[in-house]
């Protein structure tokens, strides 16, 4: 109870701590979002025109003290602004068009990725030095060596452009109407295919060559050669006596992993032109956009730290070491 | 990112700043709004694919009130009265049909289309003309052209005119009166402050009404009642692209009919693929090296005459656009588009840019500029011409113009760094006059040079970032906006072409190109170099109905 409190305790710390420093940042950028946003009237409005614009936009000269804590309050009731790029639409609703996408495609491909990584890990470790422990990291390792988007950009170009097997773009078909029916669902699966697998082949082999080596680490532990001594059979010393010892720190990963989801996969989304919170980030940033660039920041801090929290829970069933430990600190 | 950001910022209200009366006297003239007549046959119905510019995703937002609103709003389901195309320079006419001066050119009489209806059924009186001018008061924030700046009141005389009375004599200024966007009084009376509702429902009286809408693609289909007869292309599709490289590629396999995309390598990436693959980019407008004429050293004119001739515009067009933008008039007129208003007693020396940095250096030395020990000009007080150019980041292809300008001027004695920065600070320096060199756009150009003039070089021009302040211009512009007559008018953009050459206020460098790309395998009609009728490019506003009411089916 005493650690569950200590996590608790720390997760609005490090919450306050990110709010707080997603009010500053944009506000340390240079430039005023307000001039960029005039830009576009090309100098003919009056100053009156762009003192009513401004004050629609709340761009004021208040206190930042005053802002902030008007943006606290904001932040708890669901008023985080009006997107200048969408302009009057809210950012919440600018946000939860995109992340449903995101969590979607890159939540699915990296625990598709994390699950077989850990299995290929754990059965690579267990027959080391055989073919697959010498074919796969290395061959696997090639794809995650390679940057993101270029992967994303060749796979687009070979099995979009010229092959035309899978779609280039988009998450589902234009011609298809949004909604809960069979053709949708298999539109978006379709569309999912390449993105997918770039995110995929991207993290796999990091998954496959932590879980190895934590097992092969494991495996020269004194009692694993005592129970195999004993003649536990192979697969319960796999499963239950290795992979559940060397488990631990891909969850820890897991977490952060999670955690990134949220930020997404932004150079797939690009080449994708998949409608997710990565692009959205992207396009915000470009047009200081401000409100949309404090509540996408705002989600991903959150995203990392709430799942950072529930590992920590988890791990704690998990592993008893952490929990003392973690009271004692 | 390249050039797309500057397209989706100033292309969104291209329309509203469009402008110019090409001094068409008394009353324009109608050109034909392009109606199909009986080609039925020509009717296509699959969906024609729009790509104005790479957007992301799409809100639910159809306001002609705001810049970001969706393509398609401005044009396509709200009209304004008329439209000044800034590359014919046509005058086309949607909701009025013709237009007086009279009063010494202070009272501007417009009569309205007769048979124009809203696409809820009600039709279209001079009430909803009146109200949107209203609402333009009543909320300043939707004024974005500054309308009641100029106007002291807008009254309706029957059903199908309407009076616009001027504080002053300002004949140009009518272009952003009449191109102003009108929305029905039945829907908005209701609706609050317009600048700040979205409408994802809207009813407009153009040739097309929302179909459908996603956060992925809308459609547009035709309208049936359309006055100006359905047009032959009955449904538009507008899908999301959040990247040129993505959308290129669509575009170079077919799948996008009519796009405003830049493309860097056009011919093998897109030209090649297909024979019916096109592309027309006619110049809408000038890149113009703006020195801030309130540094002593780049006030000297003799210093801005040695930066013009040491700059190859010839390199910049080439290795800097791609071929795509040819060098620039020195009288920074956009030509062709402009061809009309050249003034014959300008020499063809005065009329094009050459580069001679031999000549540049004698013009220094002439003017008592040394050369120091590290091979800088120094004026006699030993200030060297050393300067910085600020240019935004990530627009490619002007910061690699910004570093050919700085190698070009090096070989004559001028140093140059370029600087690069965030389109916020760059944006918020240039108003802010807190540069030394810096490349930008022209805005406002229209069917005649004023506009542009006006913005660039008037002393509260909304453009005049290098703050140029002469009699002899403020003169010459406002003559022209106290007379319809063109002969008159003519006289007085002649004037500013004179100090464009001799002064050189500012520098044009190369003609900005308005990105334009489309299929005509299943669909033709659609402007050209040949037959250019109207600004091309697919965000354009009231110019997209312009094309789009002049395709027709093969």
């Amino acid at each position: 109870m005493k650690y569950f409190l200590h996590r608790v305790g720390f997760l609005f710390l490090s919450m306050f701590a990110a709010v707080t420093l997603n009010f500053l940042l944009p506000r340390m950028m240079p430039g005023n979002p307000a001039t960029v946003l005039f830009a576009k009237f090309q100098g003919r409005m009056t100053p009156q025109a762009l003192h009513a614009l401004e004050a629609e936009f709340g761009f004021n000269h208040k206190p930042l003290i005053d802002q902030y804590f008007s943006y606290l309050g904001g932040l708890v009731t669901g008023h985080w602004g009006l997107s200048f790029n969408y302009y009057p639409t809210p950012v919440t609703s600018v946000i939860a068009s995109s992340l449903p996408w995101t969590i979607g495609l890159v939540g699915i491909s990296t625990i598709i990725s994390v699950f077989m990584g850990t299995i290929i890990g754990i059965y690579i470790a267990w027959r080391r030095k055989g073919i697959l422990d010498s074919v796969l990291p290395t061959s696997l390792m090639f794809f995650q060596a390679m940057p993101t988007f270029w992967v994303a950009l060749m796979l687009l170009y070979i099995f979009g452009f010229l092959l035309s097997w899978f779609p280039m773009s988009h998450a589902y078909s234009n011609s298809i109407v949004p909604g809960m029916s069979g053709s949708y669902l298999l539109s978006i699966l379709y569309h999912a295919v390449l993105p997918g697998f770039t995110i995929f082949i991207g993290s796999l082999s990091g998954w496959m060559i932590g879980m190895r080596n934590n097992m092969i680490n494991t495996l020269g532990e004194d009692y694993i050669v005592f129970a195999e001594a004993k003649g536990i059979s192979p697969a319960r010393l796999m499963f239950s006596y290795t992979a559940r010892n060397a488990i631990l720190p891909q969850i820890t990963s897991f977490a952060i992993a999670l955690g990134n989801v949220v930020s997404g996969s932004i150079l797939v989304e690009m080449v994708f032109s998949y409608p997710g919170i990565g692009y959205q980030l992207v396009n915000a940033v470009t047009g200081e956009d401000y409100p949309l660039i404090q509540g996408t920041f705002l989600i991903i801090a959150l995203s990392v730290l709430i799942a950072n929290f529930i590992v920590d829970l988890l791990l704690s069933r998990l592993d008893p070491r952490v929990r003392r430990e973690g009271a004692v600190a | 990112m390249k050039k797309t950001r500057r397209l989706a910022l100033f292309a969104a209200t291209a329309t509203l700043a469009v402008g110019a009366l090409s001094g068409c006297g008394q009353s324009a003239t109608p050109t034909t709004t392009g109606s199909n007549g009986g080609s039925n046959s020509a009717v296509v119905n699959q969906p024609m694919v729009v790509v104005p510019s790479p957007y992301g995703t799409f809100q639910p937002n159809f306001s002609p009130f705001q810049g970001n609103a969706n393509q398609g709003t401005d044009g396509l389901i709200y009209q304004p009265l008329f439209y000044f195309d800034n590359v014919s320079s046509n005058v086309y006419p949607f909701l009025g049909t013709n237009y007086s001066w009279s009063n010494g050119d202070k009272t501007l009489t417009v009569n309205l289309q007769q048979h124009a209806k809203w696409s809820d059924g009600k039709p279209f009186t001079s009430k909803d003309v009146v109200f949107t001018f209203n609402l333009f008061k009543k909320y300043p924030a939707t004024d974005t052209n500054g309308v009641w700046n100029e106007l002291t009141s807008v009254t309706a005389n029957g059903k199908y005119q309407v009076i616009f009375q001027f504080k002053k004599a300002d004949v140009p200024f009518a272009a952003f009166v009449l191109g102003s966007y009108i929305v029905p009084q039945h829907i908005w009376a209701s609706l609050g402050n317009p600048s700040k509702v979205n409408v994802p429902n809207p009813v407009g009286t153009g040739p097309y009404v929302l179909g459908s809408f996603s956060p992925e693609v809308y459609t547009l289909k035709a309208n049936p009642n359309y006055y100006g007869g359905e047009p032959d292309i009955r449904n538009l599709q507008y899908p999301a692209y959040t990247s040129n490289d993505s959308a290129d590629l669509a575009l170079a396999k077919g799948q996008i009919d009519w796009a405003g995309i830049f493309i860097p390598n056009i011919q093998n990436v897109y030209s090649s693929k297909s024979p019916n693959n096109k592309y027309w980019f006619p110049p809408d407008g000038d890149v113009v090296l703006y020195p801030n004429l309130t540094n002593p050293l780049l006030g000297n004119l003799a210093v801005r005459q040695a930066i013009s001739l040491g700059i190859n515009r010839q390199q910049i067009d080439q290795e800097g656009e791609y071929g795509f933008e040819a060098p620039a008039s020195p009288t920074g007129l956009v030509l062709p588009n402009d061809n009309s208003w050249i003034d014959p007693s300008l020499t063809t020396s005065q009329l094009s840019y050459s580069y001679n940095p031999a000549k540049a250096i004698q013009i220094l030395e002439k003017a008592g500029f040394k050369k120091n020990a590290q091979g800088i000009f120094e004026s006699s007080s030993g200030q060297p011409l050393s300067f910085t150019l600020q240019v935004v980041t990530g627009w490619t292809d002007w910061d690699s113009d910004s570093e050919l300008i700085s190698q070009q001027l090096k070989q004559i004695g001028i140093n140059v760094t370029v600087q690069e920065e965030q389109f916020g600070s760059y944006y918020s320096n240039l108003t802010g006059h807190n540069y030394q060199l810096t490349i930008s756009w022209t805005n406002n150009t229209g069917p005649n040079p004023y506009y542009q003039y006006e913005n660039m070089l008037a002393t509260k021009g909304g453009w005049n970032i290098e703050q140029w302040s002469n009699p002899a211009t403020t003169e010459a512009l406002s003559n022209f906006e106290k007379t319809t007559n063109l002969a008159a008018q003519q006289q007085q953009i002649y004037k500013i072409e004179k100090v464009m050459v001799n002064s050189l206020p500012t520098i044009p460098l190369v003609y900005a190109a308005t990105w334009n790309e489309y299929n005509d395998s299943n669909i033709t009609g659609w402007p050209t170099a040949q037959n250019p009728y109207v600004n091309p490019a697919p965000f354009t506003g009231a110019a997209d109905a312009v094309v789009l009411m002049h395709l027709h089916g093969r």
